[in-house]
């Protein structure tokens, strides 16, 4: 009885159809060996940098737009800045503190001098904004010819597990988050949006919607189902190299941010069917319960705030907190508030809120990333879930 | 009794020389077969399942077998014989009781977004690798010369000669660690477009086989030797087949060797085999399908896959088999088997113990009661299996499994 192929199609409807397949019990599952916590291991981009690209864009505040240097200093987070995002929430409710592992911009940024590594105890953040899961170039990395990126480093998470194990193993008193998946999102995108519309002008009608539907599941679907697989292979050699608490993510739908919105229908349909593609392939490879792994769906948890944002208190989801200039990438990672009045000279990159509205009751920095209140709530969440596991204390 | 057991191992593993004397005409055409038929009842996969089968103990057959003696010391040969399930008269085995499952290690380490989609066409697979050619058993033609017969067409291999010669259960029966190397194959039992040079001198039987791989993907070529001595109540053998796979890659390889010893109403036989094979010829199949029709973004993966399942679905382990007869009077005959079987991959131990007694009502007909254990260690699914009929694999990883079984065997 020799297994010989007959030499078919693959079943690939299955990938879109099903999980698991096997039919059989998964094993059962162990609790951690500690619910001690002594460092918080952080892979990711920037919905959980904690500043990598913080010496780089001060610097750039300082000689480009003439921010003095103690206001400078409070950007690099892909927030509105100062304060504390969801990897130093969560820290923080574990007795411990986390920063970035190093301060690296893109090699050919002019500011890339700026770079060194963090030889703290806690600079085991390694998430870096524009961070794809395994595939170069980020986002935000402008490369140049040679293909070193002008702008942010954006290094992969693979990337930034080598630089982890690199430095050696995990013990049972880490806890490990990788979050990824938001760039490759964005990458796919906009390649697929640069596609239809050069198929656009070659056939001298737009795509239809039907066109473009079998364009993404054939092609840009299968890139994020790939991205889903890159993070499965990251976890699996975390925990090769004794990661025994390993918190895995589902990405927030960019469609439901400002971003999303500005784009309109046929945008958000992409954002959503790309970021769906991502999620299922995750919740397909984690969703049974297996020792070890904590699958949380970060992606349903921020939908929940946007399409209700009364019941966590939200009043705004469209208007962003910061306001940062084009030139700047309009991106949260150049932003501060202070208490200034917003707009001033002093508080140049607070947009004036409409009366009710605070940072406070604010979903989004800038386009796509969290507030620092949402930030908050999220660590605290992730707390919440992880102590119900019984994962930490 | 010997005779019987000799005429069973013929009928099994096929000693191909040696019976035209006893037909005595100088050609002559024969049909012969068997009938085999019973009740199983079979554990191991969720609920007991008892079913009437065929082929528990030596396989349903009907053949077509000729000799023509052309010049002294020259004959023509030819057998043509063709499997059957007796219970429906099918050409094909029932459906396994697990369908086209798996087991699981053959997955490990395979993402199940890509086990989603290859499960079903590697079940599918194993679902065509049980429909049977219509002369499925055998099918070849030669010349016996003064220097050995030359032999052609699908026939049993060098090793497996040697397995069946040696087997306390004759390549049958429920207790057989056979099934281990059903799915995926961890023995070539037959050969398709083989060569074979046997030659029988005294005691001594020793064949050479080659078979090219005729440009199929996945399997390559294959060779194959063996040798057997046998004296007084002494018998002896060694036997070696090795397969490429179509990259030319060695694939399967088993080196085996066989010793029995019969005196009195007692028989000892057993063997020890080791199952070798690095590189699968499920290795090219899963890639040349793969590279067909994986979404380019995902292909890297998907081979990758592959490649991990063709590394799972091969072999690195030994297996040490034996058992003992013994006839009561001269109608009933006790067969109690042992065999265990250790693996590079902790998954694929196991072990089997059989016990099964024929009663001999004539010449040519028995009634066989048997029974088996298997021992699943940590991953190994094995079920039980009956003669050239695989009845799957057990519902999970590491579950122990039995069969019983009644059936009547009438040989013609």
């Amino acid at each position: 009885m020799k297994i010989r192929l007959a030499l078919g199609a693959l079943a690939l409807a299955a990938l879109a159809a099903c999980g698991g397949g096997g039919g059989t019990d998964p094993a059962p599952v162990q609790a951690p060996p500690t619910l001690d916590t002594t460092r918080l291991v952080v892979f990711g981009d920037s919905l959980s940098d904690g500043g990598a690209y913080a010496l780089g864009n001060s610097l750039i505040l300082q000689t480009q737009a003439g921010v003095p240097q103690a206001a400078a200093d409070l950007v690099g987070k892909f927030t509105n800045s100062p304060g504390a995002i969801w990897p130093e929430v969560l820290a923080g409710r574990l007795g411990i503190s986390v920063t970035p592992e190093r301060y690296e911009v893109g090699a050919a940024s002019p500011v890339a001098a700026t770079n060194r590594v963090n030889s703290g105890a806690s600079a085991t953040n390694y998430a870096q904004g524009g961070a794809r899961v395994a595939k170069v170039p980020g986002v935000g990395c402008s490369p140049n010819a040679a293909g070193a990126c002008t702008a942010q480093a954006a290094v992969p998470v693979s990337v930034q597990v080598d630089r982890a194990l690199a430095k050696g193993s995990f013990s049972n008193t880490d806890l490990v988050v990788v979050w990824a998946g938001a760039n490759d999102v964005f990458f796919q995108a906009t390649a697929a949006g640069e596609e239809i519309t050069r198929t656009s002008i070659q056939l001298g009608r737009p795509m239809s919607s039907a066109e473009t539907t079998a364009l993404i599941s054939s092609k840009y679907g299968p890139e994020m189902v790939q991205a889903g697989l890159d993070t499965l292979a990251q976890v699996r050699r975390l925990q090769a190299a004794g990661a025994r608490r390993v918190v895995v993510m589902t990405i927030p739908n960019a469609a439901l941010s400002p971003f999303g919105a500005a784009g309109g229908a046929s945008t958000q349909g992409l954002l959503t069917a790309l970021a769906g593609a991502y999620n299922d392939t995750v919740k397909r490879e984690f969703g049974t319960p297996e020792t070890g792994v904590l699958l949380f769906d970060a992606g349903s948890l921020a939908a929940s705030w946007y399409q209700n944002p009364a019941a966590v208190g939200f009043v705004n989801v469209q208007a962003p907190v910061c306001d940062v200039p084009a030139a700047l990438g309009s991106s949260s990672s150049f932003c501060f508030i202070t208490p200034a009045p917003a707009g001033s000279a002093q508080n140049p990159f607070q947009r004036v809120l409409p009366a009710g509205v605070t940072p406070e009751n604010s979903l989004f920095a800038d386009a796509v990333h969290p507030s620092l209140r949402a930030h908050s709530l999220f660590g605290g969440a992730l707390h919440d879930t992880l102590r119900a596991r019984g994962w930490v204390r | 009794m010997n005779k019987q057991i000799t005429r069973l191992a013929l009928a099994a593993a096929l000693a191909a020389a040696g019976q035209a004397q006893a037909q005595g005409a100088a050609s002559s055409v024969n049909l012969f077969g068997v009938v085999d038929l019973g009740v199983v009842s079979l554990d191991g996969n969720g609920k007991t399942r008892s079913f009437v089968s065929s082929g528990q103990q030596m396989g349903s057959r009907l053949g077509v077998r000729g000799t023509e003696v052309i010049a002294p010391g020259w004959e023509a040969r030819f057998i043509l014989e063709h499997q059957f399930y007796a219970d429906t008269g099918l050409q094909n085995q029932q459906t396994p009781v697990s369908g086209t499952n798996l087991p699981d290690w053959v997955f490990a380490g395979v993402p199940l977004t890509i086990k989603a989609a290859l499960a079903p066409t590697l079940g599918a697979t194993l679902n065509a690798s049980l429909e049977n050619r219509f002369w499925h058993r055998q099918a070849w033609v030669g010349l016996v010369t003064p220097v050995g017969g030359f032999l052609a067409g699908r026939q049993y291999s060098p090793a497996f000669q040697i397995y069946g010669r040696f087997d306390p259960h004759l390549a049958g029966n429920v207790g057989n660690p056979l099934v281990l190397f059903a799915a995926p194959t961890g023995l070539d039992v037959r050969v398709d477009n083989s060569l074979q040079w046997v030659v029988e001198k005294g005691g001594l039987r020793a064949t050479a086989m080659v078979a090219p791989g005729e440009g199929a993907i996945g399997s390559g070529d294959f060779m194959g030797l063996s040798a057997a001595y046998a004296v007084g109540g002494l018998d002896v053998g060694v036997g070696y087949n090795e397969r490429e796979n179509s990259d030319g890659a060695k694939a399967l390889r088993n080196t085996i060797v066989g010793a029995s010893y019969a005196a009195g109403p007692f028989k000892v036989t057993g063997m020890w085999m080791k199952v070798k094979d690095d590189n699968s010829i499920l290795g090219p199949q899963l890639r040349a399908s793969i590279g067909a029709s994986a979404p380019a973004p995902l292909r890297a993966s998907f081979l990758a896959a592959g490649a991990q399942i063709a590394r799972s679905v091969g072999w690195d382990g030994e297996l040490i088999y034996g058992g003992v007869h013994y006839m009561i009077g001269a109608r009933n005959k006790i067969v109690a088997s042992y065999a265990q079987y250790d693996d590079a991959s902790n998954a694929r131990d196991m072990a089997i113990a059989g016990l099964a007694l024929e009663h001999i009502l004539s010449k040519r007909t028995s009634i066989w009661l048997s029974g088996s254990k298997v021992d699943n260690k940590s991953g190994s699914q094995v079920l039980p299996f009956g003669q050239g009929l695989f009845y799957g694999i057990t519902d999970k990883p590491g579950r122990d499994s039995s069969a019983a079984s009644v059936n009547i065997v009438h040989r013609f």
